[in-house]
């Protein structure tokens, strides 16, 4: 079950700001800032700023990890176990991090001729945010790339399921990148405005950067230890397209097959998700191919809607801020709209929420992210008072 | 104690292709930092890969030799594909498109930057690489961690046959040096590998078949004083795995342990053993 979340996005730097934003409809597309984007053809992304100041304390690492100790810090403190006080249970408490471009920063630091302030590649972060935090168990770093958050999250339940653990701290970040924005931009797949996840006239994703986190537990020992349940962890499906590097697969199988196990292994009916979180990046490709699949799984009718208008594709933090948003939708009963929607797509069939947020209480709600390389992710997260079924020790 | 079946064995390593050059596990130190060789994989059957990078290709060859060898068909049928786990454990096979890209900027400009470099640059291309040329179309995760994991790699494959999301699982250690012009910036144990290569291993669930080798392996708290199992680093350890795999299927050895530091874990120790018939196991 998730006992606690925590989330810096460019539109709040707490899980409640965040919310609140994404609920009004808040767009943080402006200039980057992180870098010298003059030349490039495309300026525009989602940054979160004071990234240098989001902790109280002193924080180690570069900006990916400065984006991720303050997500995991709020995700701690909600759950009741605010670090330090692991009295002897660290090597039972362990960390999930998925990531894109990893700790980059430092990289392209050097990369620019500047001396790197610290060290990078994707397996520090979880090393920076272990040592933080005192969690002394295991330490993965997957890099599934923008679909790392939902892979950190099913490890996570996989650690907790085989009773290796007692906690798993289960997270995505990314920080803004020179390589991820160049790299995008030449794949024309950036768009020039605003990304419209789901319109007609869409034209690409807009970068972000950010952090999400989750801590899980089985439910049993969160309820032996006073926890206050948010929300049931309830089931995941992964799979590959095997289809093309960058591009879905358009008849989206490998998608409708992750979708597919997540649901079995949540142990519910497709009927029973009241709602979607796409990843409706807002590129072309990925839109109408995730509607094909949504239509398949669910029909014409499923809701759906796609936060990346708000925040940008964060990447590897994607999926992870998508749960954090998912445990809010079923404790608020509000659903979080698609904003810059002028006209839905036709060919994207499928209920989208446009610019309003929807009031709708579900007790299921499924969330899906997909990556390069063909990766296709779908978790199930289940409301707390909908059920009475989590995550039991295998 | 965790156990799996070795089902196949790629290795591409200063050696060459195969297990056949590679040295007994407390050999493997003395590669120093040897670099892997030129190699054109189209000689060894694997065709159809000129375009992808060195590492990709090596990647290829690697898991086609392990699947064939566990004697799959490849490219995969859809249904077995389905059925096939892959598990990559990399950290640098990222970096030299990401130094490309660079120069690719500053020869070009920013937005004239070869839009094939891209996805390079992202960890689990190689991984998606794999997955299309071999039509693997089960799990397929990339993990990258600090120190490389063979333990983490193992345990994630466990896990996926365990729970019966997988019939089989490639984990493909890919150990290679960083560029120069990044090798300051990464982590230390990261940075210091020892000699490249990639490795790839294809597990299934443990067999008693006779002739099955199967690894075994569990955390150990402290090196045990005199023990003979030689300590290998990390990176290495899908290596020994492979040298005690063609040990063991030409009767060289019988047995073959050796341990890797898990660090704040302690260590991992490593057996890899045959099964043996009921008259073998008699003495008969």
């Amino acid at each position: 079950m998730i006992t606690g979340v925590g989330a810096i996005t460019p539109v709040g730097t707490t899980v409640a700001s965040t919310w609140d934003a994404l609920l009004q409809g808040d767009c943080a597309a402006r200039t980057i800032r992180t870098f010298d984007s003059s030349g490039h053809s495309c300026k525009f992304g989602c940054e979160v700023d004071d990234v240098d100041h989001l902790s109280l304390m002193p924080v180690p690492g570069g900006r990916a990890t400065r984006l991720l100790i303050p997500a995991v810090e709020d995700a701690l403190y909600a759950s009741g176990l605010y670090f330090g006080q692991s009295e002897g249970k660290a090597r039972r408490y362990g960390i999930c991090v998925g990531t894109t471009m990893g700790e980059i920063t430092p990289l392209e630091e050097l990369m620019a001729g500047q001396q790197p302030k610290s060290i990078g590649g994707p397996g520090v972060i979880a090393e920076n945010v272990a040592d933080y935090f005192d969690l002394a168990g295991p330490k993965w770093t997957i890099t599934n790339a923008c679909a790392a958050g939902n892979m950190a999250i099913a490890r996570a339940v996989d650690e907790l399921a085989a009773g290796r653990v007692d906690m798993m701290v289960a997270a995505g970040v990314d920080a803004m990148s020179w390589v991820a924005f160049t790299g995008f931009a030449s794949l024309r797949a950036m768009t020039p405005d605003l990304c419209r996840p789901f319109d007609a006239e869409r034209r690409g994703l807009m970068l972000g950067e950010g952090a999400g986190a989750l801590v899980l537990e089985r439910e049993s020992d969160a309820l032996r230890r006073g926890a206050k349940p948010l929300a049931y962890l309830l089931g995941y499906g992964l799979s590959s397209d095997a289809h093309h590097i960058t591009q879905p697969d358009p008849k989206a199988a490998g998608s409708i097959r992750a979708m597919e196990t997540a649901i079995e292994m949540a142990g519910i009916h497709k009927e029973q998700i009241g709602y979607v979180s796409a990843h409706g990046t807002g590129t072309p490709a990925n839109d109408r191919m995730e509607s094909v699949a949504l239509q398949h799984v669910f029909g014409d009718e499923i809701v759906t809607s796609s936060i990346k208008g708000h925040i940008g594709h964060t990447l590897g933090a994607a999926s992870a801020i998508e749960a954090v948003v998912c445990v809010k939708a079923l404790v608020s009963g509000l659903l979080p709209p698609t904003i810059n929607m002028r006209r839905q797509d036709p060919a994207c069939s499928v209920r989208v929420i446009a610019n309003e947020p929807l009031a709708m209480r579900t007790d299921y709600i499924m969330s899906n992210a997909y990556a390069f390389g063909g990766i296709n992710t779908s978790i199930v997260i289940g409301r707390y008072e909908g059920r009475d079924m989590g995550i039991q020790s295998a | 104690m965790k156990s799996l079946r070795i089902g196949g064995v790629g290795v591409v390593s200063p050696a060459g292709v195969g297990t056949a050059f590679l040295p007994r596990p407390e050999g493997l130190t003395a590669w120093g930092a040897s670099k892997l060789p030129d190699l054109d994989v189209s000689a060894y059957g694997w065709n159809g890969l000129k375009r992808h990078s060195r590492v990709v290709q090596y990647g290829s060859l690697a898991v086609g030799e392990a699947l064939t060898s566990a004697g799959y068909e490849t490219p995969l049928q859809a249904g077995i594909g389905q059925r096939i786990g892959l598990v990559v454990c990399t950290g640098c096979s990222n970096l030299n498109a990401i130094v490309a890209m660079y120069k690719d900027a500053e020869n070009y400009g920013v937005n004239h930057v070869n839009p094939g470099l891209f996805p390079e640059t992202v960890m689990n291309a190689f991984a998606g690489h794999l997955s299309i040329y071999f039509q693997i179309t089960g799990t397929s995760v990339t993990l990258s961690d600090a120190v490389p994991s063979p333990n983490s790699a193992m345990l994630y494959a466990y896990d996926l046959i365990a729970s019966d999301r997988a019939d089989a699982v490639i984990c493909c250690m890919v150990t290679i040096h960083p560029p120069t012009a990044l090798a300051e910036v990464m982590h230390g144990e990261d940075a210091l590998v020892g000699a490249e290569s990639v490795t790839a291993l294809l597990f299934e669930r443990e067999s008693m078949e006779p002739g099955a080798v199967n690894i075994r392996w569990e955390t150990e708290s402290a090196l045990e004083e005199g023990s003979a199992a030689p300590l290998v680093h990390p990176a290495d350890a899908f290596l020994a795995a492979a040298s005690a795999y063609h040990g063991l299927r030409s009767s060289k050895t019988k047995e073959q342990q050796w341990r890797t530091s898990g660090r704040s874990e302690g260590y991992y120790s490593f057996c890899v053993t045959t099964a043996m018939s009921a008259e073998e196991e008699h003495g008969e």
